[in-house]
């Protein structure tokens, strides 16, 4: 039998039928291979993972004291059952263990690399959960949506120093996530769940769970798939369904990139767990963005390849050692008055018959 | 997708009251794709009292492309080719279809397009030429003449 499809089970396989894998929703978790994203504190899959996550409160965790490099989950048995299911455990990112911060100190740090420095992007805003937060009686409800904010957050040196040494208080550590956004999206973590970058408030939850898509008619949360916002207007579908009216482009340019509902024109689809009213939205299209921003463009293969969106391209155009790339593609027109994009390049001019010198020969630097 | 989204529209029909202006089933208990409407011809329109048979052939990928829709009872109207019984409707084309309509919505819009006839874009020349022309009377009583001869259940005596 084959492995679930990973795509499917988050609502976004563009094989369809023709996938390799299977898209039965029973399938799961052929793997006896422990997460190592859930073990470092978040998995994007959730509960659809191939990947064994172990049980929440004991096997997956790992202890205050391993070692820093150590990438599969330990079972601690000293582990208490008291703790909550936010406890996951911190995986420091200097040399220097950090250790978990304790919930009674309410900040939210923000790292002060604000700007996009390119092999940690997103990770540059580090958010730490509000201890007044953490304890409430919602806790529990959102925790994958808190467990997400933290587990995106990152350690910067600034905020390990700002948490407190009493920190050996097992309850409710924060996590503090050694991986970067930008290896995160390397190492094919989806990008999937607005849940991510903004929290959604009890009413939104109520509100999506009546939302029915327009295109399938069915109600979005109950058939247990990812919602599709439009940047312009307020209508919401599944993200499968919305994608597929979307990629009809070529036959209807028209109407295909237009709300199917109200015809009007939008320029993308949002993931989203939930439905936002439009102030909100603004937020959730914003770290939409900046998540995208960590995830190497493919159409742009670090320089290898041209993007048709050029600067404008949502995913990141960086080199393989992660620098920022502006690129401004230039137009070819043709005879018919066609255009096309052509990048040149100066190699390509010093070594005019050889295709392969290209920068696959420079390792990676993530690797 | 596609006998999902179907197989909700066939629940949502049986749940609701049946429309009897409109008369929308499945042909075949046993084929999803292949639907029928009886649509009565809507009153103050020489289609009144008719009831017109519609047929309703949804594709594969259906509700990403719109449903084949035609005339089964002849009908004298502008946008409908008297021999096939094809309708020119604009949201029956693939460039004004979204997936948000439905075989009822599509059925209503059928409707409608009978009280208001659009002789700009005819299939039926010979009816876009007398509304064109500002012959109403003949357009009217040609049309009454076919939904009596075809559409109507028992003819007035």
């Amino acid at each position: 039998m084959p492995a679930p499809c990973r795509f499917f089970q988050i609502g976004t396989c563009r094989a369809g039928s023709s996938c390799r894998f299977t898209h039965d929703r029973t399938a799961r978790a052929v793997s006896q291979e422990p997460c190592k994203f859930f073990a470092a504190g978040y998995c994007a899959h959730g509960e659809h993972c191939a990947f064994r996550h172990g049980a929440r409160d004991a096997s997956a965790r790992l202890h205050p004291a391993a070692p820093p490099s150590s990438a599969t989950p330990l079972s601690s048995p000293a582990s208490s059952s008291s703790d909550t299911p936010l406890s996951f455990l911190a995986r420091p990112s200097s040399a220097t263990p950090v250790p978990p911060a304790s919930p009674p100190s309410p900040r939210t740090t923000l790292s002060p690399a604000k700007a996009l420095s390119p092999a940690t992007t997103l990770a540059a805003s580090a958010t730490s959960l509000s201890a007044a937060e953490a304890p409430s009686a919602s806790a529990t409800a959102r925790a994958p949506a808190s467990a997400a904010l933290s587990a995106r957050a990152s350690s910067s040196p600034s905020a390990a120093a700002a948490a407190p040494a009493s920190a050996h208080a097992p309850r409710k550590p924060f996590v503090l996530s050694q991986q970067s956004g930008f290896s995160a999206a390397v190492r094919g973590e989806p990008a999937e769940d607005a849940a991510t970058w903004i929290t959604p408030t009890d009413e939104e939850l109520r509100a999506s769970r009546g939302e029915c898509c327009a295109i399938c008619l069915e109600p979005v949360v109950q058939r247990n798939s990812c919602f599709g916002l439009l940047d312009g207007c307020s209508h919401a579908f599944c993200l499968a369904c919305i994608r597929q009216w979307r990629e009809t482009y070529a036959k209807r340019p028209d109407v295909a990139r237009s709300c199917p509902v109200c015809r009007t024109p939008s320029h993308f689809v949002i993931p989203s767990s939930f439905v936002v009213s439009d102030s909100r939205k603004r937020d959730l299209i914003r770290g939409y963005q900046k998540r995208l921003r960590a995830i190497p463009c493919r159409h742009f293969a670090f320089g290898d390849g041209q993007c048709p969106f050029g600067n404008s391209c949502f995913y990141a155009h960086t080199d393989r050692m992660g620098r920022q790339i502006h690129q401004q593609p230039r137009q070819a027109y043709g005879a018919q008055g066609s255009t096309s994009l052509v990048t040149y390049k100066l190699s390509e001019f010093l070594f005019p018959n050889e295709d392969a010198v290209r920068l696959e020969a420079i390792p990676l630097a993530e690797e | 997708m596609v006998s999902s989204r179907l197989l909700k529209e066939y629940r949502e029909l049986q749940n609701s009251k049946r429309d009897p202006e409109i008369g929308l089933q499945l042909v075949d208990e046993s084929d999803i794709f292949v639907w029928k409407a009886d649509l009565q011809g809507p009153s103050g329109t020489p289609y009144e009292g008719g009831t017109f048979e519609l047929s309703l052939k949804c594709p594969k990928n259906y509700p990403l492309v719109p449903p084949k829709v035609t005339f089964v009872t002849q009908i004298f109207h502008p946008n409908v080719l008297f021999k096939t019984g094809e309708i020119c409707l604009d949201i029956l084309k693939p460039d004004a279809w979204t997936p948000a309509w439905t075989l009822m919505s599509v059925c209503r819009a059928v409707t409608a397009l009978l009280s208001h006839p659009e002789a700009d874009s005819p299939l039926n020349c010979d009816c876009g030429n007398l509304i064109r022309n500002g012959d109403m009377r003949g357009y009217k009583s040609m049309a009454r003449m076919y939904t009596l001869l075809h559409a109507a259940q028992k003819l007035p005596s």
